[in-house]
């Protein structure tokens, strides 16, 4: 039952009948609860077991640990079962093995654990335990709101991480009432994300594929800097999607959950790049990794910053699985960042002179550039793939010649119509980006507008692309 | 509640319209072949049926250059059996019978391994007929549940649709028609030439015989029995070396002929002959060149014509 699906939301609307019906919030905690377990069963028991396993573990140890005064010892041991947990199941998912094939490529080395949203709620758990530490917050005295916290449904498959804190009082004060400002904002959330999804998404998968998957057909220079950038799109709206699809879902029920993203293809820096990317992630480096760090060596000054990339890319590179591409990635992000934290004055300096107009004309292109090429690592399944696309960009013809199936590198038999999805995949996401603004502000206007969900709906069905829908990306981690 | 209701009314009103319009565009694109056999007469009187290796082999004018008879070209990529079936069916419903159909049988075909399946977006202007929709709840399912939804039957396979729909527009404005693959046959150009020469040598590891796509050969051989119409299979010879490092398509080439032999039907293989010898007559393993098509249609049917057609 992956969220944006017709089954997904057939199970939403239950739910939110259901919730509803209900006047009591105790009550509607453990509607949100079971319907959460209901949920996680259709990615198998294994997910169930462990997201409240260590939901439990974390709960019962922050509660007892805290009596006796909570140690860094104490810290210690949880966070070292915590990511224990996290490191073991990451090894054993075909998924994150595959990442790794580069050194192993014994297939019967596959033992598949389905964990849905392990990497996420792991963050939450952790950030939970420093919070107690640092005697931030006093420990969490519900459990079913504890649980709650790391398997609601809405966002378990991909985040956003949460605060258990702050999510646990929304909790206590969920909404007796349905209110058209929830209905609407929910409803034009989700339907955006799957108009993310389908419209878009889909549709740019077929080149992408092709380009990172396929070892037969082989693009010319241009096709792989083409194929990479279209990567870094469709992540964009694959990702983002799927938050609206999480932030739209727990609006109906009257919950708010953090945003992960505010424009970042619009970015004019990596700096700023991260500062709009994947956001609830990046504020929990910042905070639980990044800070402390540097906070401790501050007095080695520029070289402390440096040690801070370099941990917070390290461990989120970590984070995302095992495999050396994601070493890459992590470690071009820290060399672009490092390089900009050391030549900071020099690119303000630049910066001021250009029109501000230009200077983003020429600097967002860069950016985006710079990105795909750490994506480029980013998206092959292993170093074996992305050496290969390597090669093709550097080894191979760059400029384009002959049809254009074979400077895309596409199979010679591609229907033509698999090439006009492609462009209209390509002239959709221009077309959401240049009104993304726009699009922004009128998806959180809370009065319901017939003409504009009409448009909305009658958008989905006619240009959607429904046959290929696969799982979220990050779904993955 | 209210501007719920009227949202959805005036939502499923708008796809029902849509869903009108595009069927209209669709039939307009006659460079679909279900198109062409739905709305232009064909006359036929030896139809080429298959999948890619059919399409893109047997040239019709040939045909009726050597044997005297009309023939067209129904054969499209990709398409397994019951795909084939559904595309007979559809000939056999809107065409003069044809006295023969030369049926391409190759052993890929009967591998389940292969990507050859039912093109369900094919058939998404008749999924309201029965035998169609029968078949589309038999090999796709999730399709024939949500071509239920209105415009659901075009969109859900819009990477392929779409481009249709558009194309069709563009014939109704432009007031052209699309004599493109009048007679079917889409030729190979010169640039189809074998570009890597390890693709002749592809070794096929897995395969598992699909009795699935066996019941379906069988319904088209006994569907042209019962119309009367003579059935002849065929087999595009693949490459010598590839043939003899893939022992199973020995194996599978006996049983179709086994198959044959049951109905009382011919099959002509050329697995030995000259033209599979010579790698420039290949650009893929089982596909063609220009030169390697003209020798092939050359060889298929002055063998059809000597021992079937003229008797």
């Amino acid at each position: 039952m992956v969220p944006g699906t017709f089954a997904y939301f057939g199970f939403l609307f239950i739910v939110i009948l259901f919730y509803y019906a209900i006047n009591k919030v105790e009550f509607k905690q453990w509607l949100l609860l079971i319907s959460s377990l209901f949920f996680l069963y259709f990615f198998g028991i294994t997910s169930i077991l462990f997201a409240v396993s260590l939901s439990l573990v974390n709960f019962f140890f922050g509660k007892y640990a805290i009596k006796g005064g909570y140690t860094f010892r104490k810290l210690a041991i949880i966070n070292v079962i915590n990511i224990g947990v996290l490191i073991s199941l990451r090894l054993t998912s075909k998924y994150h093995f595959e990442t790794i094939s580069f050194f192993i490529k014994d297939e019967k080395f596959e033992f598949l654990i389905s964990t849905l949203g392990l990497g996420f709620y792991t963050m939450q758990n952790i950030a939970y335990q420093i919070d107690l530490y640092k005697k931030r917050y006093p420990a969490d005295t519900d459990l079913l709101k504890f649980t709650l916290g790391n398997i609601f449904f809405a966002r378990i498959s991909s985040g956003p991480i949460l605060n258990l804190n702050s999510f646990n009082q929304q909790l206590t004060t969920l909404p007796i009432r349905f209110t058209e400002e929830n209905f609407t904002i929910g409803l034009q959330r989700c339907l955006i994300g799957v108009i993310k999804k389908y419209l878009i998404v889909e549709r740019l998968a077929v080149y992408v594929d092709n380009c990172f998957d396929s070892t037969i057909y082989t693009p010319c220079g241009l096709g792989v800097v083409f194929g990479t950038v279209l990567f870094t799109i469709q992540l964009y709206f694959d990702f983002s999607g799927y938050m609206d699809i999480a932030v739209g879902s727990a609006r109906f029920f009257g919950i708010k959950l953090p945003e992960n993203f505010n424009m970042p293809l619009r970015s004019e820096s990596i700096a700023d790049w991260w500062r709009k990317w994947h956001i609830t992630l990046m504020n929990w480096f910042t905070q639980y990794v990044y800070y402390p760090l540097v906070y401790q060596i501050r007095k080695y000054q520029k070289t402390s910053v440096i040690v801070g990339i370099a941990a917070t890319f390290l461990i989120s590179s970590l984070w995302h699985g095992f495999g050396f591409t994601y070493l890459i990635w992590g470690g071009l992000h820290f060399l672009y960042l490092a390089y900009s934290t050391l030549n900071k004055k020099g690119l303000q300096l630049l910066k001021s002179k250009f029109p501000p107009g230009l200077y983003s004309f020429l600097f967002i292109p860069i950016t985006i550039l710079m990105v795909s090429f750490a994506n480029l690592f980013f998206r092959s399944t292993n170093m074996v793939h992305a050496l290969r696309l390597l090669t093709l960009l550097f080894k191979n013809k760059f400029w384009p010649s002959g049809t254009l199936h074979s400077w895309l590198g596409m199979n010679v038999i591609t229907e033509d119509s698999i090439l006009f999805t492609l462009w209209v995949g390509v002239f959709l996401s221009l077309l959401y980006l240049i009104f993304e603004t726009k699009l922004i502000k009128a998806l959180s206007y809370p009065k319901f507008r017939i003409g504009w969900f009409v448009f909305l709906i009658v958008m989905l069905v006619t240009l959607g692309v429904f046959d290929s829908a696969s799982r979220f990306i990050y779904m993955n981690f | 509640m209210k501007k719920i209701v009227i949202t959805i009314f005036i939502s499923v009103t708008l796809l029902f319209l849509f869903q009108i319009a595009t069927g209209y565009l669709i039939s307009k694109d006659t460079k679909l072949k279900t198109t062409r056999i739905t709305k232009s007469k064909l006359d036929a009187t030896v139809l080429i049926h298959g999948a890619c290796e059919s399409e893109w082999t047997i040239d019709p004018d040939y045909v009726e250059k050597v044997t005297g008879q009309k023939a067209y070209n129904l054969a499209e990529a990709y398409s397994n059996f019951s795909d084939n079936y559904l595309a007979l069916y559809l000939y056999l419903k809107h065409q003069k019978k044809p006295n023969y159909l030369v049926l391409q049988v190759a052993p890929q075909e009967l591998n389940r391994l292969i990507p050859d399946m039912l093109n369900s977006y094919r058939y998404a202007n008749f999924v309201d007929d029965s035998v169609v929709h029968e078949i589309l709840k038999k090999f796709d399912s999730h399709y024939a549940f949500y071509s239920n939804i209105p415009y659901l039957r075009f969109s859900y396979y819009n990477n392929f649709i779409l481009h249709k729909n558009l194309r069709g527009l563009y014939l109704i404005l432009t007031n052209k028609s699309n004599n493109i693959l009048e007679n079917g046959f889409k030729a190979p150009t010169e640039s189809d030439t074998l570009k890597d020469f390890s693709k002749l040598n592809q070794k096929i590891d897995k395969h598992e015989w699909d009795f699935e796509q066996e019941q379906y050969l069988r319904k088209i051989i006994e569907y042209c029995k019962k119309e009367n119409i003579k059935i002849i299979l065929y087999k595009l010879p693949v490459y010598q070396k590839h043939y003899n490092d893939n022992p199973f398509l020995k194996e599978y080439t006996f049983k179709i002929n086994e198959i044959a032999k049951e109905y009382l039907i011919p099959y002509f293989t050329f697995d030995t002959s000259a033209i599979t010898y010579n790698y420039h007559n290949y650009y893929a393993v089982n596909h063609f060149t220009k030169q390697g098509v003209t020798k092939f249609n050359k060889m298929l049917f002055n063998t059809i014509n000597d021992s079937i057609f003229k008797k």
